[in-house]
């Protein structure tokens, strides 16, 4: 069956988030659904799921990018609904993908707050980040 | 594919130019056709009018460049005052030599010439920044050069081109007149100069062959720049031509395609897309103006700043000077490691793109993998384990409803056979849970190496920033340091007050100027990303008449598209081919060492190999002008073949010019001076030969009277207010009936004059 409409629709209050995302070049204008699947990873990660209440930018069924993410959409819909009956429906893994994003892009909002004046340490406390969250995951080559 | 005849092509591109200018958005497409000079536009008519391509091709061949009638040299440079050098115009005595000693000017007529067309001086030029004559400056401070040249075109019309420079730190003014036959004087002519000059007179990409110096052309062989050789070869094949009439039909098919699109656009929601992607279109194209501005008052502005370094460090104490010339080396080194710390900055960046998903889901992919290695039981991630088995749910379903067991035995509905079948078809997986399972899988087993990447990514790349973040700032304190000292010297001295506040001012501007256009590139940037998501899909074609239309042009256009380029390869190719050839033939009759010429596989690097190695070994530094010299009049006489082969249609403006040569041709190897002669003054065009007296009486001379080919000679001599001693005194040349001195010692003038002898 093929789907007709939007896979993802984000809360409209998260617009000027994404913007600045935008302006800083982290995302292209035209990768809203990278830029999703980032914040969904947040808001999974902070277990902050925020249902969409006001239509804000959104990605269609069309895109390239839906189909190429589809694994990481079922990855979501798993997590939240602890049903595999949710693959089966490709619709609802992307409606969760869009609350976990609404979450995640809640916490870059607060984020973005705390490093206000300085956009270009807001890259800085993101990596930082994502490294302390790793650090003892990855096996690394000792270093120098 | 469908083949055309030239006039068939000519016929497509007249009707695309006219369906063009019906159209709503004729302005863009418009400005791509402007690459189309005005004589490939006039065989364009040609052909909608039914002429044949023979009567295009009945052009008068035996004026096929432009000619120099005169160059007139006004304080430029080493010379003093106003200096006239009258080319020879007669096809029969088509050389004009000027004979010039070292340091006396021999390259500042070249230099004058360049500079009137592209405004600057070749690139391996001394003192680039130094163009009005000294003496004059110090005689007059509001001293100005002046370079006016008149040639005149293949059609006989006559042309006056005047470039004027009122002072060092000034852009400079070209005033271009056309011959009125009527008045009988040069009336001004109405036009853009830069795309005046591409189009008429001389391609850039040709400026190193036909106004040749060995050096500029050493440098590109040096520096393997097989692009900028491969533009200069396709410049002299037609290709030029093809390749902008290409790009002109490819943003004809892009408008034509929005046009239908539009067109076929019914309902009102289309309709207001569409509207909102033009308003897009407006906005980027008004921010990239502004960017566009910005960039050039910036690039004008900092050669200002370089120039004021230069004139504040000039004739100053030794530390000034030094530190002045160290300003100016280490300015380009800054802006490089200040270019290479962004990229690195933003390579950083983009490792959150790459793997912010694998960093922040980490946790839960990892709890998938110990599931599968550990069989470990974990409450929250049954869903998952369950996973496992993947029973095929449409085998099981077709059991239950044939109601017959893999066994035999009868399924009835409610009995306990039946249930449990119905119970493991409940936690079957059907193929699209198995495959998401898998996915899934993948994600959660490659997490680790996917993160040890990051890890190691983020590692040596913030190592590299951290090294040229260091080196940036080193460069910074050291620039600091050279500003402190040239801020330090000639304190007392007032002239020197004035261009450091100049300076200083210049600087207050540059940094304006650059945050304008930072802010214009981000601007820019946005606009552009928003335009793209803007633009409207292409709906289905209607099929009514006028679309029916316009894709009919779009097909023929399409159809041109690909006869260009397939004509594009086949002239490319054969240019190389003959390029290839005149280069042996010059290479057989001339050079005594053997050597011929080699291009490696897409290169347009000549190499010359000796016949026993079959490699190209280091040459001398006369071996390299040689291979300079045999290259240059190739590409000329290449150029020169086209106009007696029935198969080209045209030769394009702008690609033959008077062959100008300031070869050095006392410095040869394995060639002499009388053979270098004869490779140059043997083209079928006007010359021009600047040459060394020793050169010129060793050889040239002789040569150049054995062909009866030159028409006019001039002698350069510099006069000196010094006397200069042993190196210049004595330096007289006998030459026919006249004597040649190069300096003149004790002068009351400081510079060169031109003086014509025959």
């Amino acid at each position: 069956m093929t789907l007709t409409g939007d896979a993802l629709i984000i809360d409209e209050k998260f617009t000027d988030i994404r913007k600045f995302l935008i302006e800083q070049e982290f995302f292209k204008s035209t990768q809203n659904v990278e830029l999703c699947i980032f914040a969904a990873s947040i808001g999974l990660h902070n277990k902050n799921f925020i249902e969409t209440e006001k239509r804000g930018f959104v990605a269609g069924w069309d895109v390239g990018p839906i189909s190429e993410n589809k694994g990481k959409a079922h990855f979501f819909g798993l997590k939240y609904t602890k049903n595999k009956d949710v693959l089966s429906n490709e619709k609802r893994c992307w409606e969760i993908v869009s609350h976990y994003a609404n979450g995640g892009f809640e916490w870059l909002e607060e984020k973005r707050k705390e490093v206000s004046g300085h956009p270009e340490d807001f890259a800085k406390l993101i990596l930082n980040e994502m490294r302390s969250l790793t650090s003892d995951m990855a096996t690394l080559p000792p270093e120098d | 594919m469908r083949e055309l005849n030239q006039l068939q092509q000519f016929d497509i591109l007249a009707k695309i130019i006219r369906k063009v200018s019906s159209l709503p958005s004729r302005g863009n497409i418009n400005s791509g056709l402007k690459s189309l000079s005005p004589d490939i536009r006039k065989l364009i008519e040609n052909g909608l009018e039914g002429n044949q391509p023979n009567q295009i091709r009945a052009n008068n061949r035996d004026k096929i460049g432009i000619v120099l009638e005169s160059l007139v040299i006004n304080n430029w440079r080493g010379y003093l005052g106003e200096n006239t050098i009258e080319f020879s115009t007669d096809k029969d005595k088509s050389v004009t030599t000027i004979i010039a000693e070292n340091q006396t000017g021999k390259s500042g007529i070249l230099e004058a010439i360049h500079w009137v067309l592209y405004d600057d001086i070749p690139v391996t030029a001394s003192n680039s920044d130094n163009l009005i004559n000294d003496f004059a400056e110090q005689q007059d401070s509001k001293a100005t050069t002046e370079v006016i040249l008149k040639l005149i075109n293949k059609d006989d019309e006559k042309y006056e081109l005047t470039r004027k420079k009122v002072s060092e730190l000034s852009d400079s003014d070209i005033y271009i007149k056309k011959w009125d036959e009527s008045s009988k004087t040069y009336e001004p002519h109405i036009c853009d100069p830069v795309s005046f000059i591409e189009q008429n007179i001389l391609f850039k990409n040709l400026r190193e062959i036909f106004l040749f110096r060995g050096e500029d052309l050493m440098a590109s062989f040096q520096e393997k720049d097989s692009e900028k050789l491969k533009k200069a070869v396709n410049n002299t094949s037609g290709v030029t031509f093809q390749i902008y009439a290409k790009e002109a039909i490819d943003i004809f098919i892009e408008k034509i395609d929005d046009e239908i699109s539009k067109q076929n656009s019914q309902d009102s929601r289309t309709k207001k897309a569409w509207e909102k992607y033009e308003k897009a279109q407006n906005a980027f194209d008004d921010v990239k103006d502004l960017y566009d501005k910005y960039s050039e008052k910036l690039k004008k502005l900092t050669d200002k700043e370089s120039k004021l370094i230069k004139k504040i460090g000039k004739d100053s104490g030794e530390e000034v000077k030094e530190a002045s010339e160290n300003l100016l080396k280490i300015k380009p080194h800054i802006k490089n490691k200040k270019t290479l710390v962004n990229i690195k900055k933003d390579e950083i960046k983009g490792l959150i793109k790459t793997y912010a998903f694998n960093c922040f889901t980490a946790d839960n992919l990892n709890q998938l993998t110990e599931i599968e290695e550990e069989d470990e039981q974990i409450e929250d991630l049954e869903f998952f384990k369950g996973l496992f088995h993947p029973h095929r749910k449409t085998d099981i379903n077709e059991i239950l409803n044939k109601g017959v067991c893999i066994c035999g035995r009868d399924l009835n509905e409610g009995d306990e056979y039946y249930e449990n079948v119905a119970e493991i078809m409940r936690e079957a997986n059907s193929e699209e849970e198995v495959q998401a399972r898998e996915n899934i899988s993948i994600l959660a087993n490659t997490n680790k190496d996917i993160l040890k990447d990051f890890h190691i990514n983020y590692n040596s790349k913030t190592s590299d920033l951290a090294g040229l973040e260091g080196d940036y700032e080193r460069l910074c304190e050291q620039r600091d340091e050279y500003e402190e000292t040239l801020d330090q010297g000639d304190t007392d001295d007032p002239a020197k007050q004035l261009l450091k506040k100049e300076k200083e001012d210049v600087q207050v501007d540059i940094k304006k100027f650059k945050g304008l256009r930072d802010d214009a590139n981000i601007k820019m940037y946005v606009a552009e990303e928003n335009l793209k998501s803007l633009k409207p899909k292409k709906p289905k074609n209607s099929g009514n008449s006028q679309t029916q239309e316009l894709d009919e042009i779009i097909k023929s256009a399409r159809d041109m598209v690909s006869i260009l380029a397939d004509h594009s390869n086949e002239a490319e190719k054969d240019t190389k081919a003959k390029l290839s050839e005149v280069l042996n033939h010059y290479a057989d009759e001339y050079s005594t060492t053997g050597s011929e010429f080699k291009f490696e596989n897409d290169s347009y690097v000549p190499e010359l190999v000796s016949p026993a190695t079959g490699i190209e070994s280091g040459l001398s530094s006369g071996g390299k002008r040689m291979k300079a010299l045999f290259f240059g009049t190739s590409l000329v006489e290449t150029v020169l073949s086209r106009i007696n082969d029935a198969d080209v249609p045209f030769i394009e403006p702008g690609a033959m010019f008077p062959f100008i040569c300031d070869a050095p041709f006392s410095d040869l190897d394995g060639c002499n001076e009388d053979s270098a002669a004869e490779m140059v003054a043997s083209l079928k065009c006007q010359k021009i030969i600047l040459v060394h007296p020793k050169a010129y009486t060793d050889g040239v001379k002789e040569k150049l009277e054995e062909m009866g080919l030159e028409g006019a000679r001039y002698f350069v001599e510099r006069h000196i207010t010094t006397k200069a001693g042993r190196k210049v005194t004595g330096r007289t040349h006998h030459i026919d009936n006249d004597i040649y001195t190069p300096f003149h010692e004790e002068s009351d003038k400081e510079g060169s004059t031109i003086r014509r002898v025959i």
